[in-house]
């Protein structure tokens, strides 16, 4: 007795996955196999059954394929990595065993098709030599990536103040007494366990140049410590979105000192984004101050509640702008009237980035950028320096970009692309000939029936 | 077979064209294709599926266009993100009629009017009752809040905390007017004391964040101080929030500005002893033989802690509270005195033998 072929291609592809759920492509369904089986069946409360696997019956369960991405979600939400196994050939021209391979590894950090969820899950890479710690922060999103390090006796609180969604480190460090402490506080992260030497410098130093295609880092002023981070993270990158992303900007050192520290106690304890009893569904700080209306603008409110400036400028600068903007309803009105339907166009960035961009996405780009010169109007009159330097941060010409948008695409594009009906009639005349030729023969044919 | 076919019945036989080719006879007609058919039938189905594939590779060049831009999308994005937030700012100043403090370097915390921001919209405007707060580094450095609980100190060191928080991210406040001196940090140590199932921590817990604050607080920290003592004995906690007092005035320390508030009223003591430290209450009324809060601040100690009214208004049985009231005042008459007045000129602990002195003996001596 021996394992089915197909059993043996699966085992293949989950020893390259270990870490991960392995969502393997059969049909029309996705079906996980073996041990993964029954936890995924009891998360997705999905029926638990067998299959032969030519050496006994193999625990499977499984999902409809277009479905798939909730199911994922929720997976990805309880702190597990998705690998999604695809059938890479059409299985009516294959001979034998379809082909199949791994086109995507889903975790909290790279989960940026979701679109139930606005939120900033954060991917930190974390490495130690000696007594210093390096830490490098990714925000999928916008894709600033920032370093720092902290000391042996800091480096715990630094790490509850971040709360990452996702941590990669090496296999050593994940055992530390450091990283067990924080993983037993937060029972969904994903940590990714890179071999020991990866944190060997110059390797980590070939990694950023790769990656960014830099010459020497000497600008970037890393440590030695925070390279490995920085590797780590790019690492991470590269084995899980693989292609490459241009959204992730250079690294940039995280100046402590800049803004209040707040921490977890003190969050909790004036109660800004959790209620202080989870099972009273109070009122937060920030459902109080949260009337933004762009997704983006939401996650920059936390960003902005987490960290009070420690300068008076920088203070007054936001005020003066605010202020303006009291003083005069008319601009207020204006402003939200053209906020009111922008999309989120930095996730949206982050999926074109990585080719994960579906014709609807387009459309809610092309959208978005549409509405861009009405908030430029909106702010025509501005004084205060804050609002004037965004005002001329969003005269960036993306115009030729625009138009190329508008002209592609019909108005309301499907979802997926497999099925057609994404390109506007007069962008490509091949497109068009080819399409009346379609439905010019049927035409005809109809009209042959008559005859 | 695939592709398209004319099919004509046997009885039209005749009818069929010599351009007609036969490829396939059925049982009773015969299907055809001409020319003319073979070729529409390959621009069809090829057609078809050309289309197709022509999108998806316009798209894939569409989507290419993007990824060139993706600096520039970045950059508008950002704009609009922040744009959207100092809007929110503004919105939200309106319509809680919030208004712009005064940001500087003073060490002073000075608010008149001052609300708290989720609970005003949980009470409405108007009943919420809006409180001052005076906070500097001189003689009103530690604002000593003696009151029970539900009389409102909690609510008031948590919007003292958002207000300078408001301020420091570049908002308007809720209040009528403030003057706030930078903070570099704010420290907490406020019991979830609306919820003892979840919230409450043990006395060991408390003293850890309590160590972390008086560890790390600065010149230009905040500090917000609730029920410090209270997970321990009387006499002990009594000591530990005492000597924790004496440590956040002492002339040599840091000298925070700080919101200290405890049940303990015996903590108070006439102000010219403890230099830096001003008496706080929250008003209170007494309306036949019941408790009544006011939620208003005013200087001062508590002259009683109330700790009896709140059980009535609790519900505890009668006879309890009656006899409790028996017992306090026979403490008392009894003149118990559990805190001796520092000996000027000298610092640390001002109890000689703490663990001699229990609740009904007499303190000693100097």
């Amino acid at each position: 007795m021996a394992l089915t072929p197909l059993m043996e291609q699966y085992l293949a592809v989950k020893r390259q996955y270990a870490d991960a759920v392995v969502f393997f492509r059969l049909g029309d369904f996705y079906e996980v196999f073996f041990d993964d089986a029954p936890p995924v069946a009891t998360l997705l409360d999905l029926t638990l059954t067998a299959r032969d696997g030519g050496e006994g019956k193999v625990p499977m369960c499984g999902v409809p394929h277009h479905a798939v991405q909730g199911y994922v979600a929720r997976l990805v939400k309880a702190g597990k990595k998705v690998a999604l196994c695809e059938q890479v050939e059409d299985p009516k021209t294959a001979k034998g065993l379809v082909k199949r391979e791994v086109t995507r590894v889903v975790t909290p950090s790279t989960f940026i098709e979701n679109d139930a969820d606005p939120s900033s899950p954060l991917l930190v890479g974390v490495h130690r030599i000696d007594q210093q710690w390096g830490l490098a922060s990714l925000e999928p999103n916008t894709g600033v990536l920032q370093f720092w390090e902290e000391s042996q006796g800091t480096i715990a609180d630094a790490l509850e103040r971040l709360a990452p969604s996702e941590i990669v480190t090496t296999k050593a460090l994940a055992a530390s007494d450091i990283m067990q402490q924080y993983c037993a506080t937060s029972l969904t992260v994903v940590v990714t366990r890179l071999d020991d030497w990866s944190g060997e410098s110059t390797e980590s130093v070939e990694t950023i140049r790769t990656f960014f295609h830099l010459n020497s880092l000497r600008a970037l002023e890393l440590e030695a410590v925070s390279t490995a981070a920085v590797a780590f993270v790019l690492k991470f990158l590269q084995g899980h979105m693989q292609t490459t992303l241009p959204h992730i900007g250079l690294p940039k050192r995280l100046h402590l000192g800049t803004t209040m520290m707040l921490g977890p106690v003190v969050e909790r304890s004036l109660e800004l984004f959790r209620p202080a009893n989870p099972d009273y569904r109070g009122k937060t700080v920030c459902d109080v101050l949260d009337e933004t209306l762009t997704p983006m603008g939401g996650r920059l409110l936390r960003v902005w509640l987490r960290n009070p400036l420690l300068s008076v400028a920088a203070i007054h600068h936001r005020q003066s702008a605010v202020e303006e903007i009291v003083q005069q309803p008319m601009l207020l009105e204006g402003i939200r009237t053209a906020l009111a339907s922008f999309r989120d166009v930095e996730r949206l960035a982050a999926r074109f980035s990585a080719r994960v961009a579906t014709p609807k996405d387009a459309a809610a780009l092309r959208d978005s950028l549409t509405r861009v010169p009405e908030v430029d109007r909106a702010l025509a009159s501005v004084a205060a320096p804050l609002l004037v330097a965004h005002r001329q941060q969003l005269a960036v010409d993306l115009s030729v970009l625009q138009e190329a948008l508008v002209r592609a695409l019909v108005e309301v594009p499907p979802l997926h692309l497999r099925d057609g009906g994404v390109i506007a009639p007069g962008y490509d005349a091949e497109l068009d000939r080819l399409r009346s030729l379609a439905s010019d023969a049927k035409q005809w044919l109809a009209d042959l029936q008559v005859r | 077979m695939f592709g398209y076919y004319i099919e004509i019945s046997n009885t039209h036989r005749a009818k069929v064209p010599a351009d007609y080719t036969r490829k396939q006879t059925l049982a009773n007609a015969e299907r055809f294709i001409t020319p003319e058919l073979k070729e529409y039938e390959d621009q069809i189905l090829h057609a078809e599926e050309r289309a197709l594939s022509l999108e998806q590779s316009l798209f894939a060049r569409l989507c290419e266009q993007v990824v060139q831009q993706v600096r520039a999308i970045q950059t508008v994005a950002s704009a609009i993100a922040e744009v959207d937030v100092l809007a929110c700012f503004a919105h939200v100043a309106v319509r809680q009629q919030y208004v712009r403090p005064t940001v500087t370097e003073e060490p002073v915390i000075h608010i008149t009017g001052g609300r708290h921001p989720v609970v005003e919209t949980l009470l409405g405007r108007n009943t919420f009752i809006a409180n001052d707060v005076r906070l500097d580094r001189g003689t009103q450095q530690l604002l000593l809040l003696t009151a029970p609980n539900m009389s409102g100190k909690s609510v008031y060191l948590r919007q003292t905390a958002l207000i300078v928080l408001f301020a420091q991210i570049g908002s308007f406040v809720p209040a009528q007017a403030a003057h706030i001196g930078m903070v570099d940090r704010i420290f907490t140590r406020i019991g979830a004391s609306d919820n003892l199932a979840l919230g409450e921590s043990t006395f060991a817990v408390e003293m850890i964040e309590t160590a972390q604050i008086l560890n790390y607080a600065t010149t230009r920290s905040l500090l917000l101080l609730d029920e410090i003592g209270r997970g321990t004995s009387t006499s002990d906690g009594l000591s530990i929030a005492r000597a924790i007092i004496e440590f956040l005035v002492d002339p040599h320390g840091p000298r925070p500005r700080t919101l200290f508030a405890t049940h303990f009223h015996e903590l108070t003591e006439p102000q010219s002893l403890l230099s830096g430290v001003a008496n706080f209450t929250f008003a209170v009324r007494e309306w036949k033989n019941e408790v009544v809060f006011l939620y208003q601040v005013i200087a001062g100690a508590a002259d009683q802690s109330y700790g009896i009214h709140v059980a009535k208004l609790a519900g505890l049985p009668r006879s309890v509270t009656e006899r409790a009231e028996d017992i306090l005042k026979g403490l008392e008459e009894k003149g118990v005195d559990l805190i001796r007045p520092p000996k000027r000129g000298r610092r640390g602990a001002t109890l000689d033998n703490p663990a001699q002195l229990g609740l009904f003996s007499r303190a000693q001596d100097t």
